[in-house]
Parts: C-alpha cells; sequence; structure tokens
C-alpha cells in the first residue's frame, strides 16, 4: 500500500543541513497493523506526517497504492489525503469550539459531502463508538479517553484506507490506553484499515503486526 | 499605586508594538478633540470681553413701525444717547472704515475702527503698551492724527520696542501710534478684529476721499449716519429688562432730527455677536450647531480609537488571564487587579494626550496661518488665541481620563475575574466552549463592528463635504476669469480730489490696454469674488409702492465702471449697450444698467430697458435724479455660497468712483502659466507710467475666484471633515486588522487541526474571511442608519449636495466594506499558510 524508497528529510539549520530522516525505504502492505519506534528525536512524527501527507518538503519517493506521491501536485496530495487518510494526534487536537459532534462533522465538510449525509454518518460514528450521550458536549467537558476516543473517531468518520496514530495513548492511562488499543485492533483485523501508529511503548506495539525502528533519522531495523 | 505605575511602564515597554500603535492612536483621537476644542472654546465659549460681558451690547435703531429698516446713527444722535441715562453706564460709537497703511510700493490696506474714547472702556480692555485715546482726540473734527495698533499690524512692522510715538502714514497723513492692543483683543467679535484703531476726531481725514455713498459727508453732518453704537448696561439690567426702557431713550433722537418729515425712531439692545460686525440685529443661531457637531464627531473619533483601545486591552487581558490567575491565586483582590489595568490604560491615555495635544496645537498654528492668510486679503487680524493653555490642557486631561474608562475599564472588569483553574490549565488559545453565535458577537467582535458602524457616520459625512467641494468647482461664476488679471489701486491714499483720480486712474487704464498681450481692458468699483461688498437700494420709477406710499425698494451690488467691462469680465450683454466713454467721465450722467435679475426684480411685468429707476441715497445736494436703464446684461455671482448669484446695478465710473478701483486685463493667452508670468510685467508697466501708483495688489482673477472666502469654507468644511473621517477608518481598518489577526494567531492550532484533518486554504480562507464579510456587512448596514441621522444633521452647513447623496453613502460603503474585507483578508491568507506540523508541534 505505501512504499517509501530513499526518503529523507532535511532541515536547513544557520548551523548546517540537519537531516531529520536520511535514505528511507519502508514497505507497508495494505491491512498491516506498524508500530513506528524509536527514542526521542529519532524521527519517528516526522516520517508519520509525511505519510500522512502533512509535509511535502522532502526528498526521494512515496508511492501510495498506485500513485506517485513524489510526482503530485499540492492539491492533488491534499486530495489524495482526504480521500485515504485519518490521523490521530497525542494531544487529541479536537477543536475546543465546537461539540463533540460537530468536531465529527469537519472532516466531512472538507470533502464535500451534503449536509444531509454528514448528518448521517456522524449519527452512525456516535453510535458506533458509543459515545452519542456525548454529541452536545465539548471537549472541554470530557475526559482525555473520551477526547481520544472522539479523535479517533473524527479520524475514521471519512472511511480512511489508513489510519495514522501520533502516539495515541500518550496522554492517556493505561486503562484508556488500553481501550484505544482494543479499538485499534479491531479496526485493523476486522474493518480492514491499515494502522500505522508511533509509540514508545512496547506493550502497545505488541498490538501490531511489525515494528519499524528509527534512530538518528534512519532505519536500524524492519 | 506608584507599584502599580512602575509595573504599567514596565509591561508597557516590553511590548513596544501595542504602545505605539495604542499612543499613535490616541493621540490621533485626543489630538482632534483636543484641537476641535480649542477651536470651540475660543470661538463659541471664551468669553471676549474681559469684564462683566454680559453688560455688553449693541444698540440698533429702525423707524417705528417698519420690521426692518434699520440705520445707523449720526454723531449728533450719539451724542443724545450719551447723556445720563437709566439704560447704559457707559455708550461709545464705531464706525468700520479702511485705510492705506504706507507709503508708494509699500501701501496696504487695512480695516481700520474709528472710535470713541468710551469704546475701549466698554470692552474693559487694556492697553499692551502705550494708552488709549483721549476725549479731546475722539472728538468729531478734532483730526488729532493718532492711531493704536493691533498685534498683528505691530508684528508686521517689526515688533519694535520702540513703537509707541513712532511715526505711521495712513491714507498719506502722518499719525503718531500711541498704544498697541493686546493679540486677543478684537474689539467686536470672537475671532477677527480690525488692524487698526483711530480716533473719530480724524474720521474727515481719513474718510473724506473714499466714502463714495456720502459723497464727502462730514461726520458731524445730522445726515450722515455712520455709527454704530455699543453700550454697556446698568449693573442688574438685561438686554430683556432693559428693554422696557428703550422708548423713554429713543425720544430723545427726535430732538436731533434731520429730516422733520422722518418719522419717530425705536430703539433695540441685543448681546455682541461672536462672529459678525453688524450694523443691523442679525441672530447667529446656526453656528453653535457647528460647534455642537464638530464637537460630537470628534467625539465619535475620541469613541472609535477607545474601541480600538478596548479591543486590544481585552486581547491582552486574554492573552494575560494566567497572570492574573497566578496574582488572583496569590490573594490579589479584584479591585486590585482592575487599579492595575486601569493605571496601565491612564498611562497609555496620558502618553497619547501629551502627543495629542502636541499634533493639535500644530494643527491649529497651521489653521490659524491658513485663516490668517485668508483674512490678511480682506485686510482683517485673526484674534482667535488657540494656543494650548490651562483650560486645553485640562480638557485634554479630561479626554485622557474619559478615554481611560471608556477603553480601559470594561476589559478590566472582565479580565479581572479570572477563573483560577481554568486560566492555570489554559493552553493560552481562545475561550473554550464558545459557539459560532456568540462566537460571532463576542465582545471583541462587536467592539469592532461597532467601529465600523461609526467609522462609516464619519467616513460619510467627510464624503458629504469632499462631495460639496467638488459642487463648488463646477459652480458657474457667471463670467470668464480665464485671462484674467486684476490690479487693485486705490488713489485715495494719494489725497487727491476727484477729477485728479479719475484722470490717473484712466492713464493706468490706457497703460494696462498697451500691455503687449492685452485683449481688453476696463475700471470697476467691485470685484466679483472679492472681499467687499458694496450694496445700494433700487426703485423703480412708477413702479410698486408699499403700504406707507413709499416705493419698494431692492437691494444691489453697485459698481462704477469704465472701458469694456462687461467683455473683459466674459459677461454676456443681453439687451441694450454700454456706456460710452463721456457717460463714464461724467459723474452726472443719468443712466444705469441692470443685470437680468434685478431688471425682473423692479419690472417684472415689462422689459427693464429704456425704463427709469432712483437710487435710494440722495446725492449731496438732496436731489433723487432719475436714471435710465441703457443695458440688461447676464447675473453673475459675488461669491459660490449663495444659492443665486446677486442683484448688480452698474452705474458709469465717474459717478461712483471714490478713490478704489479695480483695474481688470484681459490676456490673450488664458492657460495659467503664461499668465502668472504676465503679472510682473503688468505690473512694470503700470508703475513706469506712475511711479506713485497706489497699487494694493496685482493677482489672476482665476486666482483671486480661487482664495474667494467661500471656496475657503467649503475646503475648510471637507478638510475638517476629511480628518475625522480619515483617522476614523484607519482606525477601524486597523480595528478590524488587529482583532483577525489576533484570531488567526490564536487559533493556529485548530488552523493546524483543521489542515491534519483535510483541511484545504480555501476552507481555512472561507472560515475566517466569511465571517469577516458578515460582521462587515452587519456593522455597515447599522452604520449606514447612523450616516443618515448624521446626514439629516449635517444638512444645513451642506453645500450643494443631498444629506442623503446615494452617490457618497455608496461610495462610503464601499470604501469601508473593501478596507475591512482587505482588512479581514490579510490575516486569513495568512492563515492559509500556517504549516499544521509546526502549528501542532508548538503544543
Amino acid at each position: 500500500m505505501l512504499t517509501l524508497r530513499h526518503l529523507s528529510r532535511v532541515y536547513p539549520l544557520k548551523s548546517g543541513p540537519y537531516f531529520a530522516l536520511r535514505n528511507i525505504n519502508l514497505e507497508i502492505k495494505e491491512g498491516e497493523f506498524v508500530s513506528i519506534m524509536g527514542p526521542s528525536g529519532s524521527g519517528k512524527s516526522t516520517l508519520l506526517h509525511i505519510l500522512g501527507l502533512h509535509d511535502s518538503e522532502w526528498e526521494g519517493e512515496y508511492q501510495f497504492a498506485d500513485t506517485d506521491v513524489h510526482r503530485l501536485g499540492k492539491s492533488a496530495r491534499a486530495d489524495l489525503q482526504k480521500k485515504n487518510i485519518g490521523f490521530i494526534f497525542q494531544a487529541y487536537h479536537l477543536i475546543d469550539d465546537l461539540t463533540v459532534a460537530e468536531n465529527l462533522e469537519v472532516p466531512l465538510s472538507y470533502r464535500n459531502v451534503p449536509r444531509k449525509e454528514r448528518q448521517a454518518i456522524v449519527c452512525d460514528t456516535l453510535d458506533r463508538f458509543h459515545i452519542v450521550g456525548k454529541r452536545d458536549l465539548f471537549p472541554s467537558q470530557l475526559s482525555g479517553g473520551q477526547q481520544q476516543l472522539v479523535g479517533v473517531a473524527r479520524a475514521l468518520v471519512a472511511h480512511p484506507t489508513l489510519l495514522l496514530a501520533d502516539e495515541p495513548t500518550g496522554n492517556l492511562h493505561s486503562d484508556q490506553g488500553h481501550e484505544i488499543m482494543e479499538l485499534f485492533r479491531k479496526l485493523n483485523r476486522e474493518d480492514g484499515v491499515t494502522i500505522v501508529q508511533v509509540t514508545h511503548s512496547i506493550e502497545n506495539a505488541d498490538y501490531g503486526s511489525r515494528i519499524v525502528r528509527l534512530a538518528d533519522g534512519m532505519l536500524v531495523n524492519n | 499605586m506608584l507599584q502599580d505605575l512602575r509595573f504599567a511602564l514596565r509591561l508597557l515597554a516590553r511590548a513596544p508594538g501595542f504602545t505605539a500603535l495604542a499612543v499613535c492612536s490616541l493621540a490621533a483621537a485626543i489630538g482632534v478633540n483636543s484641537g476641535i476644542f480649542a477651536i470651540v472654546d475660543a470661538a463659541f465659549l471664551r468669553p471676549f470681553i474681559a469684564h462683566r460681558p454680559e453688560e455688553v451690547v449693541n444698540l440698533f435703531t429702525a423707524r417705528q413701525g417698519a420690521a426692518r429698516d434699520f440705520r445707523q446713527f449720526s454723531y449728533a444722535e450719539f451724542g443724545a444717547l450719551q447723556q445720563a441715562n437709566d439704560v447704559f453706564a457707559d455708550l461709545g460709537a464705531v464706525e468700520y472704515t479702511s485705510v492705506g497703511v504706507g507709503l508708494g510700493e509699500t501701501v496696504r490696506r487695512s480695516i481700520t475702527f474709528l472710535v470713541d474714547d468710551g469704546y475701549f472702556r466698554i470692552h474693559g480692555a487694556m492697553p499692551a503698551q502705550g494708552r488709549f485715546f483721549t476725549a479731546e482726540e475722539s472728538r468729531a473734527g478734532a483730526a488729532i492724527p493718532v492711531a493704536v495698533l493691533s498685534d498683528a499690524l505691530w508684528r508686521r512692522l517689526g515688533r519694535r520696542s520702540d513703537i509707541i510715538g513712532s511715526p505711521l502714514r495712513l491714507n498719506g497723513h502722518l499719525f503718531t501710534v500711541v498704544g498697541v492692543m493686546p493679540r486677543t483683543f478684537s474689539g467686536g467679535n470672537a475671532v477677527v478684529g480690525p488692524e487698526l484703531w483711530l480716533p473719530l476726531g480724524v474720521r474727515n481725514l481719513v474718510t473724506a476721499f473714499t466714502d463714495s455713498r456720502a459723497s464727502g459727508q462730514r461726520l458731524e453732518d445730522p445726515r450722515s449716519f455712520e455709527l454704530n453704537l455699543v453700550g454697556r448696561l446698568h449693573p442688574g439690567l438685561t438686554p430683556e429688562t432693559a428693554a422696557a426702557h428703550l422708548p423713554a431713550l429713543a425720544a430723545r433722537l427726535d430732538s436731533v432730527r434731520a429730516d422733520p418729515a422722518a418719522g419717530p425712531r425705536s430703539l433695540l439692545v441685543q448681546p455682541l455677536p461672536r462672529f459678525s460686525l453688524n450694523t443691523e440685529p442679525s441672530p447667529e443661531s446656526g453656528v453653535g450647531r457647528f460647534a455642537v457637531l464638530l464637537l460630537a464627531l470628534a467625539g465619535v473619533v475620541l469613541l472609535i480609537a477607545c474601541l480600538n483601545l478596548a479591543n486590544l486591552m481585552l486581547a491582552r487581558g486574554t492573552a494575560r488571564a494566567r497572570e492574573f490567575a497566578v496574582r488572583s491565586a496569590v490573594g490579589a483582590t479584584r479591585w486590585i487587579l482592575i487599579r492595575q489595568l486601569l493605571t496601565e490604560g491612564l498611562v497609555l491615555a496620558l502618553a497619547g494626550g501629551a502627543l495629542g495635544l502636541l499634533v493639535s496645537a500644530w494643527a491649529n498654528a497651521l489653521l490659524i496661518d491658513s485663516v490668517a492668510q485668508l483674512l490678511s486679503t480682506l485686510h482683517f487680524a485673526i484674534v482667535l488665541p488657540l494656543e494650548p493653555d490651562l483650560r486645553i490642557v485640562g480638557a485634554t486631561f479630561g479626554f485622557c481620563t474619559l478615554a481611560t474608562l471608556l477603553f480601559a475599564l470594561v476589559p478590566a472588569w472582565r479580565v479581572s475575574k479570572p477563573d483560577v483553574t481554568v486560566a492555570l490549565k489554559a493552553q493560552g488559545d481562545e475561550a473554550h466552549g464558545r459557539r459560532t453565535f456568540s462566537g460571532f458577537f463576542a465582545p471583541r467582535q462587536l467592539l469592532v463592528m461597532a467601529q465600523l458602524a461609526l467609522a462609516l457616520t464619519l467616513v460619510f459625512s467627510a464624503g458629504l463635504f469632499l462631495r460639496g467641494a467638488l459642487a463648488a468647482r463646477t459652480v458657474s461664476p457667471g463670467f470668464d476669469p480665464r485671462g484674467g488679471l486684476v490690479a487693485e489701486l486705490d488713489y485715495s491714499l494719494l489725497a487727491l480730489d476727484r477729477p485728479a483720480m479719475r484722470q490717473r486712474s484712466r492713464a493706468a487704464l490706457d497703460q494696462a490696454g498697451r500691455q503687449p498681450g492685452a485683449q481688453r481692458v476696463a475700471l470697476a468699483t467691485l470685484l466679483p469674488f472679492g472681499a467687499l461688498n458694496d450694496t445700494r437700494a433700487l426703485s423703480a420709477v412708477g413702479g410698486a409702492v408699499g403700504q406707507d406710499g413709499k416705493p419698494q425698494f431692492a437691494n444691489g451690488l453697485f459698481t462704477a465702471i469704465a472701458g469694456d467691462y462687461f467683455a473683459t469680465l466674459g459677461v454676456p450683454l443681453l439687451r441694450g449697450r454700454g456706456f460710452t466713454a463721456a457717460e463714464e467721465d461724467d459723474p452726472a450722467a443719468r443712466v444705469v444698467i441692470l443685470d437680468e435679475t434685478m431688471a425682473r426684480r423692479l419690472f417684472p411685468d415689462r422689459d427693464a430697458l429704456g425704463e427709469h429707476v432712483q437710487l435710494s441715497t440722495p446725492e449731496s445736494d438732496g436731489s433723487r435724479p432719475e436714471l435710465e436703464v441703457v443695458g440688461i446684461v447676464a447675473a453673475h455671482r459675488h461669491d459660490i455660497l449663495a444659492a443665486e448669484p446677486p442683484r448688480r446695478l452698474f452705474v458709469p465710473f465717474a459717478r461712483g468712483f471714490a478713490g478704489g478701483a479695480f483695474l481688470h486685463v484681459r490676456m490673450q493667452r488664458s492657460d495659467a502659466g503664461a499668465l502668472e508670468s504676465s503679472v510682473p510685467a503688468l505690473r512694470v508697466a503700470l508703475r513706469s507710467a506712475d511711479p506713485n501708483l497706489p497699487l494694493l495688489a496685482l493677482r489672476t482673477l482665476p486666482d483671486i475666484v480661487e482664495s474667494n472666502v467661500g471656496f475657503w469654507v467649503v475646503r475648510l468644511g471637507a478638510i475638517f471633515f476629511g480628518v475625522f473621517g480619515g483617522i476614523a477608518l484607519v482606525l477601524a481598518v486597523a480595528g478590524v486588522y488587529g482583532v483577525k489577526s489576533y484570531a488567526v494567531a490564536r487559533r493556529e492550532r485548530e488552523i493546524g487541526i483543521r489542515m491534519a484533518i483535510g483541511a484545504r486554504p480555501a476552507d481555512v480562507l472561507r472560515l475566517f474571511l466569511g465571517q469577516g464579510i458578515r460582521q462587515t456587512a452587519l456593522s455597515l448596514g447599522v452604520g449606514l442608519l447612523l450616516a443618515v441621522a448624521v446626514g439629516h444633521a449635517l444638512s444645513a452647513l451642506l453645500y450643494r449636495v443631498s444629506p442623503f447623496d446615494p452617490f457618497v453613502l455608496g461610495g462610503a460603503t464601499a470604501l469601508l466594506a473593501t478596507a475591512a474585507v482587505l482588512a479581514a483578508w490579510i490575516p486569513a491568507r495568512r492563515a492559509t499558510r500556517v504549516d499544521p506540523i509546526v502549528a501542532l508541534r508548538a503544543e
């Protein structure tokens, strides 16, 4: 599903170029659940944001399904992202001024889903994640675990084929963390969603099918 | 408190951008208010009579039973009224005239008041140097040549410390300077004064040749009614209570009546006007309204600036929520927090006020320069004291305090009530849990919307005045000023007799006609768009009579002409003919030319050509000869302010010439450059023919029309309101930009999230710009209603533009809408460039 060849990410600094990622070659097949691990500053999140098409300043080749991402323009990359990718953040990153239901509706509105259809999808999603009772609450009125649940729901509401998660349980206590990881396993096994997560926890990594290790921006074990 | 001040100074120094923006906004707004207050205070509020001003009144006389038949007083009448009476504790007299100061090339005309010795006493004035006139100097016919200078004339003469006792040549006679007046003494109104005061005793000396009306009548002549009287009422009397005593006083006039057939007269007193020198009672109601309007609109500018500042303070308050929470957590009461914020506000306001005071003093100095320049062409001196004094500084401090309360109190109240737990946990972004609707109407958004609505009213007002100024430029004067040169001559300064003056002016006319490039030349005693008027009353022989059986008169501007006057000026001769050369030189010629409006007025049912008219003023022998109408010319303007051109009558030059004349030359080349360059050549030619030529000024006619007081007034209105509108526009746009920029900066995280979950730049642009556009539309809708109300209030002050002019209304709305949307677009555009990775990593 994803193929990276000779991918590098360099930040030009005053002191000289800084290689956040160096010559990454990586393949992730459809239906895989991959965990990226490594010490802080090893380039895990950078790699995840490149996979999520948030970052376009990299060098090398990136193939998403049959599409050569490195050949795409800005607009086409944005379309590819909207159609296929969902993203989960460690700090949840819900929009504070919007209710739970409105937060779920936002990605759909960016995908030009008609309003009525959006509302139906949001209702289904609320139901599926058992958060119907929270629909009109604001993020500040939810616990961390509940917020991350909404974050996962938001990432999945547009039915992406690839789910990227940046330390999704980093801000949660262990029970809540397990709950989220169980949810990931279920999504991967039952719904066939390809998942790539960044994690520091070997326990969470064990939920996945493969671990990719990074150190100093280089792939050290695949 | 001192600690608050120290902390406020440190905090403001740490945010130089915010401080500079706040101080500049306040300086502009407080400066405008301070400057306008200085003008309104000096012109409308401050007494211009030093001692018990409420007792000083003007005295007028009218024929009994006639509503508006006012005239001035004779010297004998003044004497009769001056005797002890139970109305006036003191009574003084003044005659308005002008004299030539200096000689030869340096001669200059100055407006002069001829006054008696009581005049200064009544005004409670003291000389800045020297003394006032004595009773002996004031006595009719005394001819003791002494003069008191205005401060303006003293300055123009070099501010000499030894001016007292020095000689001064006036109308060719040597006078001795005996006093100099303080700068702010006007002797008649709050704004302008004469350049010179002379005692009544020299009246016959300086006006013998200039008074065309009375043909050289002397002051003592009982039929010479030239004195305006001003009196100080007995203590306890008011103009209203004095009225009951006036009939008994008026009976004294019967004893000195010059014409036994003239009926008894009545007297009327009126407080001194602030803006005019009246020879008959007239109200000044409109100008007070203008003052209120100026102050109100300046207040709106201050309000806009305060809304702007309040917004910035709210934003800063939000950003400092954690600081206030910490302060509360360690024991600060709400009052302590409010005091801290108010101190910060007051420091800003005082800094803005100090800068504003400088700006307003500078702007008012410019205004005074402009007025002084205008008045110098009118030969008056300005006495308006606009320099900052204790009153102005006090008012400015008041504006600062008001501004502080307006912009700092509400934000201080709001942000001084922090929810400690929420604030300490907050991630520093916009308040949580706010819905779209309440976000749209959040306090900061409301403040900026109010700014836009108010700014629209000021921009609209500015537009109305600007359109008025543009309209003034399109008003046809009724003549063609292009290619015109005008030399102002005053032969009365040479102390010649009338035939000699006529002969010299004719010689100047001939000399001008020989000038290369001169097409046509003429002489006239009155200049269209000039500073002076000369009005005469005229009746049709065999025309309508009033209820008292006397002929009905029509007033018109009186001009004595010679040469090819109408062709030189470009006024069409509609019917009949001009004057012949013989008529022009004959002081007894019985012919007259009327303009079409005067002709229609006197002869509404028939052609005036060939008919006869009579002037109301008798000749020196008491006769009122009939004059034949030999020509009818097109109407033409004397200024731009009047709705219609004035009525005019023209007589042969010799019949109306008394020394002062305007020499008109129409040049072949009318382009501005060529016309300007022909001015020095004409000056040299005229001087070479007559080295003692009393040439007061030589200008192009387009320049004279342009510098007319009407244009100045219209332009000044446009400048005043333009400044208001400009500041309001800048502040409002800065407000929109500030609020939107702040929103973008505070919502970067949200933008990052939105972009990370699929928003494209256009979605983000729509999010921010859409709200800006909706808010702009709503505020401009409200602003339109306000603008219409302001237009209604301004209607009496507007020049040739409807108070609801759709073009101005549309233009102002479009301008503000464009500026506001642009101000919202720039931060919105910046929002689209937020890098989601950077925004989210910053957490």
